[in-house]
């Protein structure tokens, strides 16, 4: 019982990585960025990448996480930036840039699934035996929300991210360089995602379609959790993974996964529309 | 009417002549000394593999047929991408261009999309890798098959796991047409003889979360688990089990003869069996299909059987036609009555179109030094 608990704990953690990432793009523009679904599986690939070019594995994943950030910035720039204040479109766009992502790696790797070599030694923790991915999942969790919360609110730019999303010209006049902390932002939420996706990828294998999974899975926690709250993402990620370690144990079965989360997310969207711990979707 | 006009119209009225006489001379001959059959492939994708062996082999068996033929066959190879709808537009495609005969379509779940069609357009379709129990009434006499339908190999891995004295077993299975219509089979006979299913348990294809699967697993203490799976998710589920140290024995059916399964599963594939139809001892047809595989792929070991069985279906098939024409209530008439010595072994139809099977084997994944072996562990009797 203790490796089921461990496990949804783990997925649980992953999970959250890729809601937090959604999360913060949200918080200051207002838009869901369905590439950063795809994101997930660019920061896998950058990895074996880098791998299979005999790079060791933290500069593998240093390297990784910053490419796929810099991505973010890029896609930014390129597919979010002139289309800025008309949500309808920047989400269309995410769509586009999502195709656009998820065909370049199929077109470069092929369609078939890949084992990513990184972490993947047992660690004894405990008296239990771990895949060294889920202890770096455990860490990252502990030490990433906790400082991602603390620099949106309690540092000086966490604070001017916030008062973007309120009032973008009112920030512009006060001489504070909005495009750029919006660039730090796509920055940090698309490198959160390639680690997500590198454990993923270590944990259980790469391919094409590995972040649409989890990206739906963390879209519907963002919901659930409510678009604003760092630490609401957090326990309620925890929560869904181990609901969904439980659905599949209990049930035996992973077709029921998809149903219960759904199901949650409907009640929720039905009793309490901004979230459990969010503030009002409604205004968005 | 200028001298210009007389040379313009003359040689139209050349050009038409011609044309006209190359017609004739064709209706004459009666058709085109090319016969062309269709065969729908999983070529991208995971399972791309298992796709792979089926067209080595039918391409083996296309190029002696037009090494000796004076009619030339073509195998017109489409990807179906492991979906359903592809595997029917596909089908459909290919009947608008004039080809009746269907040497494969991978996958039951697409056959069986592909079936409706297939019979509403007098065509014909010759299986040798699908086995879901229901295409032969979805197929009617549309549809002939050289692998045994999931119905037998259930009752020989039934036959094989009780008479091992596994009589708790647990089921896995991706829960589609093929692995539903295989656990809905094995439950049943498994029952018959005696044994008792205690957990079953559901996945999807391309599924890569198995953790709380084998949990469940590891808390029931099955004897034996018989995986319904498709080739890479029973790898990734086996290996799993094998971290989580279960004790267990895992067994299947024809899902897992591919590459895929050892070469994902590595040292978990250690000890995995499997039932496949087959005669113990190579025949003259098998020889020189392994002689016929290795000089064009220069592979060292034997071919899969995804590879023999797609040579003899595209062989059995052509010598349907070759025999009764095109007309294809005339090849189902031939094939009603083929006994055809095939590079799997004996080919005969019984009155549902299945393949009458001789003799089901027990084999089991051997690992040493980082090489995958298959060991024959003998016939299954009954």
């Amino acid at each position: 019982m203790t490796d089921l608990l461990i496990n949804g704990v783990v997925i649980g953690v992953l999970i959250a990585l890729v809601a937090l990432g959604f999360a913060l793009t949200f918080s200051i523009l207002k838009f869901i960025n369905f590439a950063h679904t795809d994101l997930i599986t660019v920061g896998g690939y950058l990895a074996y990448s880098c791998g299979r070019l005999k790079l060791s594995v933290v500069p593998s994943v240093i390297v990784a996480t910053v490419l796929t950030g810099l991505l973010g910035v890029v896609i930014e720039r390129l597919a979010y930036r002139p289309l800025r204040g008309q949500r309808l479109s920047m989400f269309l766009s995410s769509f586009g840039v999502s195709i656009l992502l998820n065909s370049s790696i199929t077109l470069c790797f092929g369609s078939t699934s890949r084992t990513l070599p990184i972490a993947q030694d047992a660690v004894r923790v405990a008296g239990r035996t771990l895949a060294s991915a889920e202890v770096i999942a455990l860490c990252l969790f502990l030490v990433l929300l906790p400082l991602s919360w603390f620099i949106f609110r309690k540092t000086q730019y966490g604070l001017a991210a916030r008062a973007i999303s309120e009032n973008w010209d009112g920030v512009a006049l006060l001489g504070i360089p909005c495009d750029r902390l919006v660039s730090c932002v796509f920055f940090v939420s698309s490198g959160l995602a390639a680690l997500a996706g590198i454990l993923l990828g270590s944990l259980y294998s790469l391919s094409p379609q590995m972040g649409h999974k989890y990206g739906i899975w963390a879209f519907v926690l963002v919901v659930v959790a409510g678009f604003g709250s760092i630490f609401g993402i957090a326990t309620t990620g925890l929560f869904a993974g181990l609901l969904i370690t439980a659905v599949m144990y209990c049930f035996g079965s992973y077709t029921f996964v998809n149903a219960v989360l759904f199901g949650i997310l409907t009640i929720v969207l039905l009793v309490r529309p901004d979230g459990l711990f969010g503030m009002r979707l409604r205004r968005f | 009417m200028t001298s210009r006009t007389k040379v313009f119209a003359a040689a139209v009225a050349v050009v038409a002549g011609l044309g006209l006489l190359i017609a004739v001379l064709r209706l004459g001959t009666g058709r085109s000394d090319t016969v062309r059959i269709g065969s729908i492939l999983v070529l991208s994708g995971n399972y791309k593999s298992q796709g792979e062996q089926i067209r080595d082999g039918q391409t083996i068996a296309m190029d002696e047929i037009n090494a000796r033929s004076r009619i030339k066959l073509d195998i017109v190879f489409r990807d179906s991408e492991g979906e359903k709808e592809i595997s029917l537009r596909n089908v459909k495609d290919m009947q608008s261009q004039g080809v009746n005969f269907i040497g494969e379509i991978f996958g039951s779940t697409e056959a069986l999309h592909c079936l409706p069609f297939i019979r509403q357009q007098n065509m014909l379709f010759i299986s040798g890798v699908d086995t879901g129990a229901s295409l032969s009434a979805a197929g009617g006499k549309h549809f002939f098959r050289i692998m045994p339908s999931d119905r037998l190999a259930s009752q020989h891995l039934a036959a094989i796991a009780t008479a091992r004295g596994y009589k708790k077993a647990a089921i896995v299975f991706a829960n589609d047409v093929w692995g539903k219509g295989l656990k809905d089979e094995m439950e049943a006979e498994y029952k018959r003889l005696g044994g008792e299913t205690t957990l079953v348990l559901d996945t999807v294809k391309n599924q890569d979360l198995f953790q709380p699967l084998v949990a469940r697993l590891k808390a029931d203490r099955p004897t034996v688990t018989f995986l319904f799976l498709y080739a890479r998710d029973a790898a990734n589920f086996v290996k799993e089990a094998r971290r989580q140290g279960i004790q267990t024995e895992f067994m299947g059916t024809d899902n897992l003869t591919g590459s895929e399964f050892a070469d994902v599963g590595e040292d978990a594939a250690s000890g995995v069996m499997y039932v496949v139809p087959g005669p113990p001892t190579a025949s003259d047809r098998r020889l020189h299909f392994q002689q016929l595989y290795k000089a064009k792929f220069g592979a060292s070991s034997e071919p899969p059987l995804f590879a023999t069985h797609g040579y003899d279906t595209v062989h059995v098939l052509w010598e349907a036609i070759e025999a009764s024409g095109r007309d294809v209530p005339r090849v189902i008439s031939y094939l009603e009555q083929v006994h055809y010595d095939g590079a799997s072994g004996p080919i005969a139809f019984d009155r549902n179109h299945e393949l009458v099977v001789s003799e089901y084997r027990l084999k089991a994944f051997r690992r040493s030094g980082g090489q995958t072996t298959v060991e024959d562990l003998g016939p299954i009797g009954r």
